[in-house]
């Protein structure tokens, strides 16, 4: 039927309603002979018609559009099972209550959004009823899930969030002043959220700042996830969404596919964040209403171009710097976020975070054609003289590791590692039974049906059991129970258990020598791994005796090999921490010199590299430093590779030995390297951490503190991410976030991250001594940044640690004495400020020498101190001291000078008085 | 009037008029009109000086000529807005009688005769409501004859608006709301006898 049937009925009831009455009937006779039903329903309506007559229906009335217009917006008290308390934001989709639940099965309290009216309620309510299970499985500590929803009794749709009290990202980053790095860092865990939300199919679609707000804490929380969808997508939930999406948008921050109903895709995503982005950084939005949805917004240095002196202060910077900062990498990432064509943006919201931290780790970022030029050039700029030192290194392994020589090498070692194997093998065969059933037993403590120490069994459990049982069960083949228990005494030092290490290693050692029939070189691993044990825990004298007597024991084995070498290594170690300069200088020269006669195979080994190089930081001699890790750097390629883990932290060795030699540029460049290589290998892991961390170190022996601030950042997301807030890696990695803050003069900033470090260590307590440290920094910071009542009670606290913590002459009490002594006195608080600083003198000049400037840094103070008292002779003599000193010593301009000048007028002004 | 809303009117209009291609949702004017005609109305109340009338026809033209006033909107756009503000009027109207008719709930509903469907006065809200649902009734059946009676009735717009709001002849609309009027009535009165017998 090609016409519908009401079409059919209407077509003939108004033909018959233009007749005159009498003509009707006979009409509608001749029209429905067929079809007597279509008849029957004109006629119906026919009678209806007449009914109810010409003023059907009547327009509106006045007072009916009177009142609705008066009572449409008025607010319901409650809706569903939420008390409405207070209106707290109004927009586009309608207005937003703080609420709490009338019920009071639980505190709660909410953020109801009441929707507008006009808008299709039936629609959003079944779209929430089938997204409700999508949207609360959100569920992530960046996020403000969807709660509830539905109808309220007025008929307007609500939905109810968790009660959020933040401020706006944007608003936040600017009344903290957030430096461009924080507000990177900040942005960092934004992305994060928005990337759990992909990982479970949900796209925002409406990211923008006051969609993302910073509660007191500073974490930023996301809202109003996946709300877009429904209220605009279609009916059948499809990613495409009708036009009444255009109105929810927010143009400034909307994607331009959301115009043009393209799809939407996680891509859209990409394109809210760059936008916020945009704004964090330059403190414009990238696209002013009105402009057309394609246009490209300016380019970040162009907006710093015009940016007002207050945006570059509310970014701890002035505009010249600005503009600078934004120049180059950010702007190439924003601008990649904000491509108009969704293929040519980032991926994934996990790519452009990441090309972030690239940047931030000033490696180079994926945002522009990643050509092999593009990356050397930026290399060369950012490193200059030392990259090409960098790019020549690994030429020279890779050069290295393919001339046919090694090859040869290599196939003849492996041919070497056959035969020993075999040999091994065979006479082994025996023991092998017995360790297996060993493990076996050991094992099946883990399992809680067998064990009867339930589920609960950890790790650290298990390796006790493993120690006591292998005595039992190896108990006819004591040195093969030691050198498990040398293995499981590895584990309990790697796990950081030193006591319990030592204990078993001291066992094993016992087992090893009393068993007649084992082989004595058994005796030398076991005799490395205690003296390493106690030198954890700073017995020096008994690790140098453990190592002189493997040293004895190897020498009437093979006294020219491999494991010498390591022995001398070690006694390197053991006499450095002995603080014998002139032993351990002779260590290491002997260990060199064996090195060098060693066959080329033993002289290639790795593991002997390491430790050359490690140990000749002892010295000086920058020429065979470099010598061995340039020879340890190809050993490693060779093995696993020119891009291998190996390499990057034979790099970190050789990095660090750079920066000890205070060839700065040069360890950043060969950290650098590694950290490149880390991160292509190992993204994110503890490793790159710490490669990080030491980047930062060396930025912030050059001044750099901004790039170490973000490094630090970076480093403590990968550690929070891996170990979890609470660790102790975590808790020192905000310590040193702190000095790096503190250090760039930023010491209001550095004052958060201090307690955290602290609160974490008052909570374990697995360092009573790292306390009372940490808050003498602190009160420094307090002090800088102007908290003197805050600062005096921090030293206070620091001191009484100390003093339970240290012995009394513990030169690092004296500095805290030294600096709690000088603010008292600043504070006019003379008498308490004298004692302490004299007795910071005393224990000060005891260790440094009388006329050590250290020492006159607490004098000046104390000088000071005294002339408050009216003690001014002593006050003369002590300051006029100083002063002499200080001008032999010093130059005319130095600060400390110049302070003991002002102290000495000060004391005449006082004596002309 | 806010600001907003009149601005993003103008350029949701100014924009369907630019591209010939593009649908006229009218969803996405809808809660735009919506806010204008609702302020537009309330400041009408509070400048009231005397018997000022508040009919959906001049709320409709007043927005009407505030928005055409300033911009060269084509016929296009006109058909567009006026589509809109039907709707909203529509939706105006009905939520503040569902309102109303729950306030009274509890008190049990009171009695309207059949003429109080057809003379809407104070307490015709639940009349309203009848004829909201009468409409919905309709359009499931009849599209195009009751969105003609949501222009007319709701929107106070005259024969030759309604055919431009929705693209149709005025002879089209003559007809239709004919066939809408009576088949309106009809249905109230089905569900009056209906509603009696269980009462």
């Amino acid at each position: 039927m090609s016409v519908a049937r009401w079409e059919q009925v209407a077509e003939l009831f108004a033909d018959v309603l233009e007749l005159p009455h009498d003509e009707r009937e006979a009409f509608l006779m001749a029209r429905t002979t067929g079809d007597p039903a279509l008849g029957a329903d004109v006629r119906r309506l026919l009678a209806a018609d007449a009914a109810a007559g010409p003023a059907f229906p009547a327009p509106l009335d006045d007072r009916v559009l009177r009142a609705a217009a008066q009572n449409v917006d008025a607010v319901p008290e409650r809706v569903g099972p939420w008390r409405l308390l207070e209106e707290i934001g109004r927009g586009g989709m309608g207005r937003v209550f703080l609420a709490e639940r009338v019920d009071g099965h639980f505190e709660q309290r909410a953020a109801v959004k009441l929707l507008k009216r006009g808008m299709d309620t039936d629609a959003i309510v079944e779209r929430f009823r089938r997204e409700r299970q999508i949207l609360a499985a959100l569920e992530h500590p960046n996020i403000a899930r969807l709660l509830d929803g539905g109808v309220a009794d007025d008929g307007r749709p609500f939905l109810v969030m968790p009660f959020v009290d933040g401020t706006p990202v944007t608003a936040f980053a600017d009344a903290q002043r957030l430096s461009i790095e924080a507000r990177l860092a900040l942005f960092r865990t934004i992305c994060f959220a928005v990337e759990h939300a992909h990982r479970n199919l949900i796209v925002h679609r409406d990211l923008k700042p006051s969609n993302i707000l910073v509660t007191t804490d500073g974490r930023p929380m996301l809202l109003d996830f996946g709300i877009a969808k429904l209220l605009t997508a279609d009916g059948d939930g499809v990613d495409a969404p009708t036009e009444a999406g255009l109105r929810m948008l927010t143009p400034e921050y909307a994607a331009p596919e959301q115009f043009g109903g393209g799809p939407i895709t996680t891509s859209t995503d990409v394109y809210g964040l760059g936008a916020v982005l945009y704004e964090l950084l330059c403190g414009e939005r990238p696209r002013t209403n009105g402009m057309a949805p394609d246009a490209e917004p300016p380019t970040l240095t162009a907006v710093a171009e015009r940016a007002s002196a207050a945006i570059a202060t509310s970014r701890g910077t002035d505009p010249t710097r600005l503009r600078r900062r934004l120049d180059g990498d950010l702007e190439t990432i924003v601008a990649t976020a904000l491509r108009t064509e969704p293929a040519r943006r980032y991926a994934s919201v996990g790519a452009l975070r990441e090309d972030l931290e690239r940047h931030t780790m000033q490696l180079p970022v994926l945002a522009r054609p990643d050509s092999t030029g593009y990356r050397v050039s930026r290399f060369v700029r950012r490193h200059r003289a030392a990259a090409i030192a960098g790019a020549t290194i690994v030429g020279l392994v890779l050069a290295f590791a393919i001339t046919a020589g090694v090859q040869a090498s290599r196939i003849r070692r492996q041919a070497v590692a056959l035969a020993v194997e075999r040999d091994r093998a065979q006479r082994e065969a025996a023991a092998a039974e017995q360790v297996s059933n060993y493990l076996v037993g050991v094992f099946e403590l883990a399992d809680p049906t067998r064990s009867g120490l339930g589920d609960s069994i950890t790790a650290r459990e298990l390796l006790a059991r493993g120690a006591e049982r292998a005595e039992l069960d190896l108990a006819g083949q004591p040195s093969l129970a030691a050198r498990m228990i040398g293995v499981i005494a590895q584990a309990y030092y790697n796990l950081g258990q030193r006591a319990g290490a030592e204990r078993l290693v001291t066992r094993a050692r016992a087992l090893h020598r009393g068993d007649p029939h084992a082989d004595p070189a058994g005796a030398v691993p076991l005799l490395r791994q205690l003296m390493r044990t106690q030198l954890a825990r700073g017995a020096t004298t008994d690790a140098v005796a453990a190592i002189e007597e493997g040293i004895s024991i190897q020498s009437r084995i093979d006294p020219a090999g491999e494991q010498m070498v390591l022995l001398l290594a070690d006694r390197a170690d053991a006499q450095h921490a002995a603080g014998n300069r002139t032993t351990t200088l002779a260590a290491v020269d002997s260990a060199l010199a064996l090195a060098d006669r060693l066959t080329t195979d033993a002289a290639q080994s790795r593991t002997v590299l390491r430790r050359l190089a490690s140990v000749l930081s002892y010295t000086d001699d920058s020429l065979r430093t470099e010598r061995v890790y340039a020879r340890s750097l190809a050993a490693e390629a060779l093995a696993d590779g020119p891009r291998s883990v190996g390499v990057a932290s034979t790099l970190v060795g050789w990095g660090k030995a750079r920066q000890k030699l205070k060839d700065l540029r040069g360890a950043d460049s060969l950290l650098r390297l590694a950290l490149d290589i880390q991160h292509e290998r190992e993204p994110r892991s503890l490793r790159e951490a710490s490669m990080l961390t030491d980047v930062a170190t060396v930025a912030v022996s050059q001044g750099r503190f901004r790039v170490a601030d973000s490094l630090v950042r970076i480093v403590i997301d990968i550690q929070r991410e891996r170990l979890g807030e609470e660790h102790r890696t975590v808790a020192s990695s905000y310590a040193t976030l702190a000095a790096v803050l503190q250090r760039s003069g930023r010491a209001a900033e550095a004052i958060p991250y201090f307690e955290r470090s602290i609160a974490y260590h008052q909570r374990t307590g697995d360092d009573p001594k790292y306390v009372p440290v940490a808050e003498w920094r602190m009160a420094e910071a307090l002090r800088e940044a102007g908290r003197t009542r805050e600062a005096l009670a921090a030293f206070r606290r620091s001191l009484a640690g100390h003093e339970a913590q240290f012995a009394p002459e513990y030169i690092l009490t004296a500095n805290v004495r030294r600096d709690f002594g000088r603010l008292l006195q600043q504070q006019g608080r003379a008498a308490e400020a004298e004692p302490m600083l004299r007795r910071a003198v005393e224990v000060l000049a005891k260790r440094w020498g009388d006329g050590d400037a250290r020492v006159d840094q607490a004098r000046l103070p104390l000088g000071r101190a005294l002339l408050a008292l009216g003690r001014r002779n002593e006050a003369t003599t002590m300051l006029a001291g100083v002063h002499e000193r200080l001008t032999r010593t010093r130059k005319p301009d130095d600060p400390v000078l110049r302070d003991a000048r002002a102290a000495l007028d000060e004391l005449q002004r006082a004596r002309a008085r | 009037m806010t600001g907003t809303s009149a601005e993003g009117i103008t350029a949701l209009l100014l924009d369907i008029d630019t591209r010939p291609d593009a649908t006229a949702d009218v969803s996405l004017l809808l809660p735009l009109v919506y806010d204008q005609l609702r302020e537009m109305a309330r400041r009408r109340l509070r400048h009231e000086v005397g018997a000022l009338t508040l009919t959906p026809t001049e709320l409709v033209h007043e927005a009407w000529l505030r928005l055409a006033g300033s911009t060269s909107i084509t016929d296009r756009g006109r058909a567009y807005f006026f589509a809109a503000a039907a709707q909203a009027m529509r939706r105006i109207v009905v939520d503040h009688a569902r309102r109303r008719g729950r306030d009274k709930r509890g008190g049990g509903l009171v009695a309207v005769t059949l003429d109080d469907a057809l003379v809407l006065s104070d307490g015709g809200e639940d009349a309203l409501l009848e004829l909201d649902e009468a409409l919905v009734q309709l359009a499931s059946v009849a599209e195009r004859p009751a969105r003609v009676v949501e222009c007319r009735f709701y929107g106070g717009l005259d024969i030759e608006e309604t055919a431009l709001a929705l693209g149709i002849t005025t002879r089209t609309v003559n007809r239709d709301w004919s066939y809408a009027r009576a088949w309106l009535y009809d249905r109230l009165r089905a569900d009056r006898t209906a509603g009696g017998d269980t009462a």
